[in-house]
Order: C-alpha cells, then structure tokens, then sequence
C-alpha cells in the first residue's frame, strides 16, 4: 500500500505545460565568452609564429625599431615619408609566414573603422586633407605595433624590459601576470559556462551575478597567491628574486633592420 | 579610456610618460615594505595584474543593449592598497600595449597616469574619507564614481589640448583634432551618464561580495606604516615637484602660447582670428625685454633635435630613477 503511494506520479507532473523562456536579448555573456577564447588562443598561437627562421630577429632591436618608427610617424608631415614607411611595413609582413601576415592584414579593417569613427565627425572642424593624414598616420602605427606583436612572444619581452632596466620585481609580476593571465581566464571561461548553462530565460539581476563571478575570481585570485607562495617558500623564496638574462646575438635581418630605421630617421631630418 | 598612439603628440606623451615615472618609482619602493612584511605580496600583484586584464576585458551590460568595460581601478584600490593596485593595473596596460594592441606604445605613459594614478588613487581617498564614518560601500561607490569620471575628464584635456598646441602652418591639427569644447563635454557626458554608473555599481556589488565571503582579504590601511598622512604628504609633494620640473617641456610645443604673444606677434593673430588689427595702447609702449634665450631656440639647437634630446634626457632620467630603486632594494636585501 506504501508503495503503491510512490508508484503514482504527482498530478502537476502528467498536466501538459506550454513554458517556454523567454529570450534575453543582451547575450554578453557569449560575448565575453568569445573574447575570453580569442585570448586564450593567443596563447597557444605564439609559439608557432616565432619558429621561423625569419622571424628570430633580436627582440630589443625590434622594440627599439618599433618606437623610432612610431616616432617618426607620428611627428612626421610629409606624405611621401609616410609612403615610404608604408612600403617597408608591408615588405616585412610580405617576409612573415602566412598565418601571422593574415592575422595583421585581418586587424587593418577593424582598426580603419575604429579611426574613421573618431576622426569622421572632425570633417566640420578641418579640411579634408588632415582627416585623411591622421587615418593615414594612426592605420600606419597601429600596422607597425601589430607587426611587433606577431613576431614577438610573451618571454621576448620580458627580456627587452631586463634590457630597459626594469626592477627584477616588476619582470618577476610580469613573469607571473602572463601566466596566470591564461590560469584566471580559464577559470572566468569556466565560471561563465557554467552560469550560462545553468541559466534559463531572463536574468534580471545581470549585475548581481556578475558581482559573484568577479567576487569569486578575486578571492580565487587570493587563495592561488598564498598557495603559489607556499610553493614557492617551500622552494626556497626569500622575497628576492634575479631574472638571468640570457644573451641574443645580432644576426643579418638585425643588422639590416637597423641600417633601415638609421636610412629613415636621416631621411625624417633631410 | 585606453589612448591609441598618434591622438596624442610624442611631446605630449613624453611629458606623461615623465610624470609618471615618480609614482611608478614611488610604488615599487612602497610595495616593497609591504613584500617585507607580507612575502605573498609579490605572487598576488602578479596575478591581480592578470585580474585587472580580466575586468579591463569583460563586457558589461549597459541598458539599451550596448555594452562598456569597467577599470576597476578603485576596487583594486580598496582590495589590494592604492600603491599595489597602481603597479597591477600599470603591468596590466604595459602587457595590453605590448602583447595586446589596446592602447599606444608611446601614449602608455599617459594611459597609466589615467588608469593607474588617478582612478585608484582618487578612488581610494574618498573611499577611506567614508570609512572613516562606517560608510564602507557608499565609499566605495562615489570613489569609483568619481575616480573615473575625474580620470575621463583628464583623458579629455589631454585629447583637448592637442589641436591648441600642435598645427600645421595652416592652423590645421595634427593629432586628435577635436578642441576641448568637444572633448571635455563628450567625455563627461559618456562617463557622467553610462561609464560611471557601470564602474561605481561593478565596483560597490564586488566590494560588498568579498566582503560578506571574506572580510579578512580586503586591504586594511590602518595597520600599515604607509597610512601615515605626512608620509603620504611628502610623496605628493615629490610628485608635484618632479611635474614643476618636467613643465618646461610644454615650451616644446610650436607656435606662441595663448596670451603671451609679443608686440610683433600680437596683429597677425588678431588678423588670424577675424579682428580689428589694433596694437594694444598699454603693450605699443610696453618693455620690450630681451630674454636670455629668445624663443626657446637653445643656443641654435633645431626644434627636431631638440625633441629628440629632451626625450633622450627624459628616458636617461627613468632610468637613473629604476636604478636607484634598485640600488635601495639591494642595499635592503
């Protein structure tokens, strides 16, 4: 009789239900989702795109070569200049492998939107010429920071900013953000799934929940400090800590890129 | 809020990058008494560097269906200490410069100045104002409030002063070409109405979370030495001082500046500007005085090689800063 009692299925189970969620229409979560893998994925991409001979260039130089050539851009107001950077940074994409030439090639339209929005409403204000100079001159620096950006991986600058003099302490919270830059934003990926999958219809308390995920993150930020610390305690940390510079030879597209960027800053003043 | 390269002039960029440098200095040396006390202090600014990326990245909802970022830069402030955030969100813009695009190369120095002094440092002055009377969270929502939108309104006197100070010889500007009647009320009002609301109740829902979960992991100033308001005075004052001394490379910008034109100068720009061509009667017979270095023209030096020494001094300057610093660290150690 007792079980005869469990055998029959509750009334409100057999009753036909017609619940259908209603759809939120600010899906940021599945934004963040994407931009949190497209990090994600530069952290794996970096590794292939520097393996070519072509690319092992001396990073300091680079870094070097990548400021004067900024520089010279930006305080330059002669078109032809402007051209002639133009046709080195494309020279050296044309170098590149394939991959990193479309991955720069493929931020050139996204960026000539972000500019032109800027810069469009400023056709009242100046004549035409200045608006197509300063798209010009800013797609120009944004191309040659790309080109430094494709070639160079996380570890390349750490040693340019042992080369610059930085504090041992900053490199060594450099060192560590990089690394726990993919540890956190695997576990924010994760916490977002989760919180998307477990959510059905409208979120009407958006803020909330997103104060729980960076609550959360910070206190996991917290706990995984203390344990990197025990670990590393318990490896003999004192507080101090010498980055050992390893040594990078100059090979021929150094020298090269050198004589160039030396070839355009006397053209800059003649 | 993060510049890109070519809005902002290199002079521009350079005088930030310099004015930055004290407060950088200053933070290393003050993270470093904490570190002294507290040797987990070093893995946990490395990692809540990777926590202000992470914030700096994630979109938030905004009514109407767009979205904008938080800086989380008095959050950090509150959680982590002022100086200790101000070096996690520096490291968190130098990595988005460098390895990320977002933000320029040369105007770095001027996104940290924004981000990385003025937000948290703001930020956490008012918050620790409200503390004093229990009011923790209101604290926490106007410093975050307030410390963006102050920091907004610095970001549009930077963009603002650009078409003032650098033209071409046909009055046209060279870099961002809105003046600071647009600027300043585009920037205020973004920030005013949307961005500051988002940062103050992120920052406030954040704050209250931890909080309530772990009261032990928020910064507490009161049991640190750097609490001390003449001490903290005193760095001001450094700060303040290095700026006065930098100043002088605003002279490099071209052309007079607004209101010290000379008798010679004063008819064509009033010509320029659409008004009666009339010498002044006060300045017609005014003292003509004959400066040491006319115009700024440094014993011959071109204004081209002049930009390139004053930033080759500049960085000397960082550098002979970044080496005291470490000195000091050794001298400790």
């Amino acid at each position: 009789m007792k079980n005869q009692k469990y055998l029959n299925m509750p009334d409100w189970l057999s009753s036909p239900e017609n619940y259908s969620p209603v759809k939120q229409k600010n899906t940021f979560l599945q934004q963040n989702r994407g931009r949190l893998l497209n990090l994600l994925s530069l952290f794996s991409d970096k590794t292939e795109t520097t393996s070519q001979p072509l690319n092992r260039q001396n990073s300091f130089i680079q870094l070097l070569t990548t400021i004067t050539l900024i520089l010279l851009t930006s305080l330059s107001r002669n078109i032809s200049f402007i051209w002639i950077i133009y046709m080195y940074q494309f020279l050296q994409i044309a170098l590149l492998p394939k991959l990193n030439m479309l991955t720069i090639l493929k931020r050139i339209p996204i960026n000539l939107v972000f500019v032109l929005l800027f810069i469009l409403p400023s056709f009242f204000l100046t004549d035409a010429k200045t608006v197509i100079f300063f798209v010009l001159k800013t797609n120009l620096i944004l191309i040659i920071v790309s080109y430094f950006m494709n070639t160079n991986t996380f570890f390349d600058i750490i040693i340019v900013l042992k080369k610059c003099y930085f504090p041992d302490i900053i490199i060594f919270i450099i060192d560590i953000t990089i690394k726990y830059l993919k540890i956190l934003s695997e576990s924010l990926y994760a916490m977002t799934s989760a919180m998307e999958l477990r959510s059905v219809g409208v979120n009407r308390h958006q803020y909330q929940s997103l104060s729980n995920l960076f609550g959360s993150l910070y206190l996991k930020t917290k706990s995984t400090a203390l344990e990197m610390y025990s670990a590393m305690e318990a490896r003999g940390f004192t507080g101090n800590y010498h980055f050992t510079r390893t040594k990078q030879r100059l090979n021929l597209s150094d020298i090269t890129q050198t004589c160039i960027t030396i070839f355009l800053i006397t053209l800059f003043f003649n | 809020m993060h510049i890109p390269d070519n809005y902002l002039s290199p002079q521009t960029c350079i005088t930030m990058f310099v004015a930055m440098a004290p407060v950088w200095a200053i933070s290393v040396s003050k993270v470093k008494v904490q570190i002294k006390e507290k040797k987990e202090t070093v893995p946990l600014l490395g990692i809540a560097s990777s926590l202000s990326f992470l914030i700096m990245m994630f979109n938030l909802p905004v009514p109407g269906g767009t979205t904008a970022h938080a800086v989380g830069g008095t959050l950090l402030a509150i959680l982590l200490g002022p100086w200790a955030a101000s070096l996690s969100i520096t490291v968190a813009l130098l990595l988005q410069a460098l390895l990320f695009g977002d933000g320029g190369i040369l105007a770095f120095g001027a996104n940290a100045f924004n981000m990385a002094f003025i937000m948290p440092f703001v930020g956490y002055f008012i918050y620790s104002f409200f503390k004093r009377f229990n009011q923790e969270k209101i604290g926490a929502f106007i410093g975050a409030y307030v410390g963006i939108n102050l920091a907004a309104l610095i970001v549009a006197v930077e963009l603002g002063i650009q078409p003032l100070l650098f033209q071409d010889q046909g009055g046209n500007p060279l870099y961002a070409p809105y003046p600071l009647s647009i600027s300043v009320p585009a920037m205020a009002l973004t920030h005013l109405l949307v961005v500051g609301w988002v940062e103050a109740i992120f920052t406030v829902l954040v704050f209250s979370f931890v909080k309530k979960v772990s009261p032990n992991s928020i910064y507490l100033a009161g049991n640190h030495p750097q609490s001390n308001v003449k001490k903290m005075l005193s760095r001001f004052y450094l700060i303040i001082g290095g700026l006065a001394v930098l100043s002088p490379l605003g002279l490099l910008a071209s052309g007079t500046a607004w209101g010290e034109w000379s008798a010679s100068d004063i008819l064509p720009t009033l010509t320029q500007n659409g008004l009666k061509a009339h010498m002044p009667a006060g300045m017609a017979h005014g003292l003509d005085f004959k400066p040491f270095l006319p115009d700024y023209s440094l014993f011959g030096v071109s204004l081209p090689l002049g930009y390139i020494f004053s930033a080759f001094s500049a960085v000397i300057i960082f550098i002979i800063l970044f080496k005291l610093v470490t000195h000091e660290k050794s001298k400790i150690s």
